[in-house]
């Protein structure tokens, strides 16, 4: 393996979809003299971890136009990573078991509508069209949204990884940054664990590890890493379209495109730490919750658990732009949207580095907002 | 090629019963698995792959490889080398039309001879990719989902015995009947239709012994059951999760025990050969060949090839020889295997061909990594055995309080050194299992 | 008669080449290899085929197997029906202390 050099233009910390589509937007540009260091094997973090779900129903104006951007560069990501991510557009499909939630999806439709999405309230017996498996017994009504989907996750991260090596990135990994050196306001230096290189850009695209890294130049994050445990079943034909979202319990359920289930459900109990392991409460929670819902499943088998970390801000929206120094660029906080939204958030933190107008303004998303006596209004539909 | 002389007269089988394959009727009987049945009536190729669309059955025989997915009574991905056949039972072939043994979809293998990388193809025309898409889709996805729409819950029993052995092979029997006749409560989980593991397997004298493996495994489960220990078949140790708790499936649902003391002796697994379609019907592995004959009571063929060395190689032989299954060579490895559907020849590496219809590869087993792994033991690398190992003191403790291993799970080398591990593991657990209540 | 190949994943009908040709292209540890090739995540969880990985890894990389690490082995090691883990905690008798 080659030594690094002494100097880059920009260092990247993180080679998950973040890390690596920043560097793979920048390199399109032209930019290509970045390095993305990894301090396990790619992809070790959420990228390698998550359902797959791309959604724009969500409760924010900045998340659903972060996400309805993000659902646009996705239909045609295969085609320009040259590599397949395997979007499927099958719609969410999220059922409301009380007339509060009604009436809440009743409302956010609207505001989702008003923001350029085209999700819509269903009732049950269009919900029964939609996904004729489901035991609609509880639920009062829903909503969809036909554009909403899931995408292979690994393959996303693959397909970036395949054409940053080819237009000359440098990515590293289990390459460790160990410090960064300051400067007036700036950060100067990066120290890794295969040597030492100077910069003119710093991006932290660490996720869960996001405060880790910050508090290396002194800043402290709000951010807090909180365990979602997830399951896999065997492949099966296809049968489900849409991925279910049952608002009441938060279980999710999808068929991905090999034919697994792949579903989760919260833990409101959860303390906060980036903490892989599996749970047997978990299995059970989600058996219970998902063989109520999806009778059928009861004979399906459980092939494998695992876990990942939501990289959870106070208001469940991503921290970007500078914070601490101004060349210290924030690219993580998505609190369990990372992946569906990173074809914007990526974007926008390209500008910065590039020296344009951002694709959307970054303002809303500053660490700064954190700090105004007004706290910014809360994502009420994280689910999982 | 159906022909009733693949079934050894002597093996107790009980009833026979009728099953049906892809409609087609099929005899059976009670105590046989339907993997073997199906075996037995000439029956080699039980599935597709999920790729190529390669025919596919029985390789270990002990329900691990999934080369043997059937869809039974209308539930999907059914192992046919683990259920027993029964009195009507409806077995169908899954991801093959019209049937597993001529599968239209077989082409795709022949078609992609260099093989597929479905990460940069069907990309184009983008005209196309839609139906590209709704294709790969369909071809995805082993069985159908399960006829039945309505749920089926089973409990979940919670136990909590003093000390909990994973794995009723020579170690682990040994384990537990020295916890047991120290008066702890002993759970033992074994994953096979009977308690033994390899033993069963060692229809000779076994060295050092004055009785052959399957009396030793009989003596020793009767001792563990005398000493009041509870031995549970059929159920194999699932998970062990960080907070110490341990789940197996049962038969009848999962079982979720809580003991201060778990004995890891689950053993260890035969490493898969290599060579040019080492996926063939025909192809078993040591095990599976063991198991299919001693288990089962069915020949894997008539003519045999052994590709392997040493002991384990011999052993293969004998216990084929005595089946009446001619060995036609003993070689230690070969080019590729050769056939259509199942096995008909292999090829060495001189180009030579020798005709057979069964393949056993005896290339060594490996001590099975994922409950050791899941418990957190500390592990060092074993030269002689080709794999991690966990780290185990003379008492067989590892490094996580609570947890023993003891046998071929730990890198014991051979009969002996399993059974003096296990009693000391199970000594040492009973000791520590006692005190912890 | 079957193309011929050297079958290394069974489950997802991964060869001894296609996982060749992904460790020359960079992707060369253990994890990163699975999850690009696709082998283990089957059934099987790599009951069959991680051995043999490894082993192939060791020989194309020019490194030492217990270098190579392992794969994460999670809950279940046999696939276990989901209404297997839906149903009612029930506590089991302890059985006999008593010799029958």
């Amino acid at each position: 393996m080659t030594a690094l050099k002494a100097r880059y233009d920009a260092v990247v910390i993180g080679a998950g979809v973040n890390g690596l589509g920043l560097a793979y937007q920048l390199a399109r540009e032209g930019y290509t003299d970045v390095l993305v260091l990894e301090r396990r094997y790619i992809p070790y973090g959420a990228s390698g971890r998550n359902g797959g779900g791309v959604r724009a129903q969500w409760s924010t104006p900045e998340n659903i136009a972060l996400a309805r951007e993000s659902i646009r560069a996705f239909r045609g990501m295969s085609r320009e990573l040259g590599f397949n991510v395997w979007f499927r557009q099958g719609g969410y499909l999220f059922l409301a078991r009380t007339p509060a939630h009604v009436e809440a999806l009743r409302r956010l439709t609207r505001l989702q509508r008003d923001h350029g999405v085209r999700s819509r309230v269903v009732d049950p017996a269009e919900a029964s069209i939609l996904a004729p498996d489901l035991r609609l017994d509880g639920v009062v009504g829903g909503s969809y949204c036909p554009t909403d989907g899931i995408v292979f996750p690994w393959s996303v991260v693959f397909g970036y990884w395949r054409r940053c090596r080819a237009m000359g990135v440098d990515v590293r990994t289990f390459t460790e940054v160990l410090g960064m050196e300051t400067r007036g306001d700036r950060v100067v230096r990066v120290e890794t664990s295969r040597g030492t290189v100077e910069t003119e850009w710093v991006v932290n695209a660490a996720g869960g590890w996001s405060p880790e890294v910050a508090r290396m130049v002194g800043l402290e994050l709000p951010n807090q890493p909180v365990r979602h445990e997830i399951l896999v079943t065997e492949a099966l034909k296809p049968f489900l379209d849409p991925m279910i979202v049952d608002m009441a319990s938060g279980l999710y359920a999808n068929q991905d495109m090999r034919g697994e289930i792949v579903a989760g459900i919260g833990n409101p109990g959860e303390r906060a730490g980036v903490d892989f392991s599996s749970s047997l409460g978990f299995a059970k929670r989600l058996a219970r919750n998902l063989v109520s819902l999806l009778p059928v499943l009861s004979e399906v088998r459980v092939m494998r658990q695992w876990a990942g970390a939501y990289d959870v801000t106070p208001d469940n929206k991503p921290i970007l732009g500078p914070a601490g120094y101004g060349n210290f660029l924030q690219l993580h906080g998505a609190s369990g949207h990372g992946f569906m939204v990173h074809p914007m958030t990526t974007r926008m933190t390209a500008d910065l580095v590039l020296g344009r107008k951002p694709a959307m303004d970054v303002e809303p998303y500053r660490l700064e907002r954190f700090r105004r006596p007004m706290p910014p209004e809360e994502d009420a539909l994280v689910i999982g | 090629m159906a022909s009733d002389d693949a079934r050894i007269p002597e093996h107790d089988r009980g009833r026979p019963v009728t099953l049906f394959l892809d409609g087609r009727p099929c005899r059976a009987f009670e105590r046989e698995t339907v993997g073997a049945a199906l075996h037995a009536s000439g029956v080699r190729v039980l599935m597709r792959s999920i790729k190529y669309h390669r025919p596919r059955g029985l390789f270990c025989v002990q329900g691990e490889c999934a080369s043997c997915l059937v869809r039974v009574d209308g539930k999907p991905n059914v192992r046919a080398c683990m259920v027993r056949a029964e009195e009507g039972m409806r077995v169908e072939s899954q991801n093959a039309f019209p049937s597993a043994r001529r599968d239209l979809l077989g082409v795709v293998d022949k078609v992609y001879r260099k093989g597929l990388d479905v990460h940069d193809r069907f990309l184009r025309p983008r005209l196309l990719v839609p139906a590209y898409h709704f294709v790969i889709r369909r071809m995805a996805g082993f069985g159908r989902i399960p006829d039945s729409p309505r749920a089926r819950t089973r409990p979940i029993r919670l136990l909590r015995p003093d000390v909990v052995v994973a794995g009723a092979g020579a170690a682990g029997l040994a384990a537990a009947a020295e916890a047991a006749s120290a008066g702890r409560r002993v759970l033992v989980l074994e994953a096979g239709a009977e308690p033994g593991g390899f033993l069963l397997h060692l229809r000779r004298p076994v060295a050092g012994e004055d009785a052959d493996g399957p009396t030793l495994a009989r003596r020793l489960a009767e001792s563990v059951r005398k000493a009041g220990g509870d031995l549970r078949l059929a159920t194999p140790a699932v998970a062990r999760y960080p907070d110490g708790v341990l789940t197996a499936l049962a038969p009848q649902g999962l079982l979720e025990v809580h003991a201060p003391a778990l004995v890891l002796a689950n053993g260890s697994q035969d490493v898969p050969p290599l060579f040019l379609n080492n996926d063939l019907p025909g192809v078993l592995s040591a095990r599976g060949a063991l198991t299919l004959l001693h288990r089962d009571g069915v020949r894997p063929g008539r003519v045999a090839i052994v590709v392997g060395a040493g002991p384990d190689a011999d052993l293969v032989r004998g216990e084929l020889e005595a089946a009446g299954v001619r060995v036609e060579a003993v070689v230690p490895e070969i080019a590729a295997a050769e056939g259509g559907s199942g096995v008909e020849a292999v090829r060495l590496a001189s180009g030579a061909r020798l005709a057979c219809d069964v393949v056993v590869a005896a290339a060594g087993q490996s001590p099975r990594p994922e409950l050791v792994q899941q418990a957190g033991c500390a592990l060092r690398w074993d030269e002689a055995v080709g794999a991690p190992v966990p780290v185990v003191d003379a008492e067989g403790r590892t490094s996580v309080p609570g947890v023993w291993a003891c046998g071929e799970v730990a890198g014991a080398k051979d009969l002996r050194a399993a059974l003096e591990e296990g009693r000391r593991a199970g000594r040492s657990a009973a000791e520590a299992g006692g005190a912890a209540r | 008669m079957t193309t011929p190949r050297c079958i290394v994943c069974t489950c997802e009908d991964v060869t001894e080449t296609e996982l060749h040709e992904a460790v020359e292209e960079g992707y060369d540890d253990l994890e990163t290899l699975k999850r690009y090739t696709g082998f283990a995540t089957g059934p099987c969880q790599g009951k069959a085929c991680v051995v043999v990985a490894r082993r192939l890894l060791a020989r194309w990389k020019g490194a030492p197997e217990g270098d190579l690490g392992a794969i994460t082995y999670r809950p279940p090691l046999v696939p276990v029906p989901l209404g297997a883990l839906a149903g009612d905690e029930v506590e089991e008798e302890p059985p006999r202390e008593e010799p029958k």
